[in-house]
């Protein structure tokens, strides 16, 4: 008896390692936003930086977009600010995956905490998007993503694992745009992946992101 | 009269001679030292180690099997990267003289498949190539691109780098730039130029995700 309960354990260990070693790394991302499906060709965030702290060598990145889900697979354009364990200083980053599956990325800039800057993805046709950053005058870059209008739009917050704090942002006077207009986000919904993360509501298109600080 | 105004002329002559040699030598070196002063070596242990670092398009999670590098302008650095000129009424059109370098990797990227609210979990993707574009003099990360096997770019035509093994990692370059001063943000608390209701009149509501503030998983 004694012995089977060995076995047994030696054989949970032994698989267990290999499970271990085998693992290759996990792309495990968190995410707290606010959100909703509402068919649109614009987002915009006036989002506050912070310094959120970084503890096993990720990022934590907080950022409004929007998105085009086509079978399942899900293709987006946004901007935010971004900071990780190897440069704690907060720049501008976006980022999309066009439908051809490649993905872009660029960072820039230098968003001072507390304060809140303009964040915004705008379509032009022709499936380019404007993608701009405190300036809304002049785009940051004009990037190609394959779809014209998307079925979602968000703000909020992104880290690489639990491990990383969000925030704690305002994601304020959050809007999309359809059809030329802009509307306020006010049928947002909150949505959190984890729940060391929360989504709290600042007012009726405005909320704030934050946890694990 | 004359006796003095040769030697003087003479003497002008050889110092406006010097100078100009001077100036010369000056901005042959500053435009080398402006258009690579990252040595080859340098520039593909930081898009490496860039690369490598967590982000939220995805990243090199093995050691790459293959490098290779070119100096260049960033305005052709993006025509490599996206297959299209930098839009030059952008900020980073206004850039497009920046000296950078173009590091290509292969290896094994994870690209993570962005979650999106009330649907399925789609499992991360692995693609094998990736562009760093890094600033030539000071190793400033400036973008980073990820091509799946069906859309991977031209790069036989860049010279091929030597992949550092093991040695010390590079500190990434110190970013102490001034804070960019915030402009106006747009009218707070859905204002009067958004209307209230969120959508027109009459526009059929479009199904919604789960509302909920409880973890989805």
């Amino acid at each position: 008896m004694r012995r089977t309960t060995a076995y047994t354990l030696v054989s949970i260990l032994a698989v267990g390692l290999l499970w271990m070693g085998s693992s290759a790394p996990v792309a495990a991302l968190e995410n707290a936003w606010g959100y909703n499906y509402d068919a649109n060709q614009a987002s915009y965030a006036a989002i506050e930086t912070a310094n959120p702290a970084i503890r096993d060598g990720g990022f934590s990145y907080m950022r409004t977009g929007v998105q085009r889900i086509i079978n399942g697979n899900v293709y987006y354009v946004e901007i935010g600010w971004y900071v990780s364990a190897s440069n704690p200083n907060p720049r501008y980053h976006w980022t999309y995956r066009a439908t051809n599956g490649v993905v872009d990325s660029g960072e820039g800039g230098a968003p001072g905490c507390c304060n809140g800057y303009n964040y915004q993805v705008l379509d032009v046709g022709a499936g380019d998007w404007q993608i701009f950053y405190n300036d809304l005058s002049t785009p940051v870059v004009t990037v190609g993503t394959g779809f014209d209008t998307a079925d979602d739009y968000f703000s909020g917050g992104e880290t690489s694992s639990a491990n990383n704090a969000m925030g704690i942002s305002g994601n304020w006077n959050v809007s999309y745009r359809r059809n030329g207009t802009w509307y306020c986000a006010c049928d947002w919904q909150p949505w959190i992946t984890n729940s060391v993360y929360y989504v709290a509501r600042l007012n009726n298109t405005s909320w704030q992101v934050g946890g694990n600080n | 009269m004359q006796r003095v105004k040769r030697p003087f002329i003479l003497a002008v002559g050889v110092l406006l001679t010097a100078v100009i040699a001077l100036i010369g030598v000056f901005t042959i070196h500053g435009q080398g030292t402006q258009a690579a002063p990252l040595d080859q070596g340098t520039a593909v242990r930081l898009a490496i180690q860039a690369a490598q670092r967590p982000m939220p398009e995805g990243w090199l999670t093995t050691a790459p099997l293959e490098a290779r590098a070119k100096a260049m302008s960033f305005g052709t650095a993006y025509q490599i990267k996206n297959g299209r000129p930098l839009d030059a009424s952008t900020k980073l059109g206004q850039d497009a003289n920046r000296s950078t370098w173009l590091v290509v990797l292969r290896g094994d990227f994870t690209v993570p498949n962005e979650p999106a609210p009330g649907k399925p979990t789609v499992p991360p993707l692995t693609y094998h190539q990736g562009v760093v574009v890094l600033d030539a003099s000071t190793g400033e990360l400036l973008s980073v691109a990820l091509y799946p096997p069906t859309h991977e770019i031209a790069d036989s035509a860049l010279p091929q780098a030597t992949i550092p093994t093991g040695g010390t990692t590079l500190s990434e370059p110190a970013l102490s730039k001034p804070t960019d001063g915030p402009l106006p943000t747009r009218v707070r608390n859905g204002g009067a130029t958004i209307p209230a209701n969120g959508l027109p009149a009459g526009t059929p509501r479009p199904s919604n995700g789960p509302a909920t503030a409880t973890p989805a998983r």
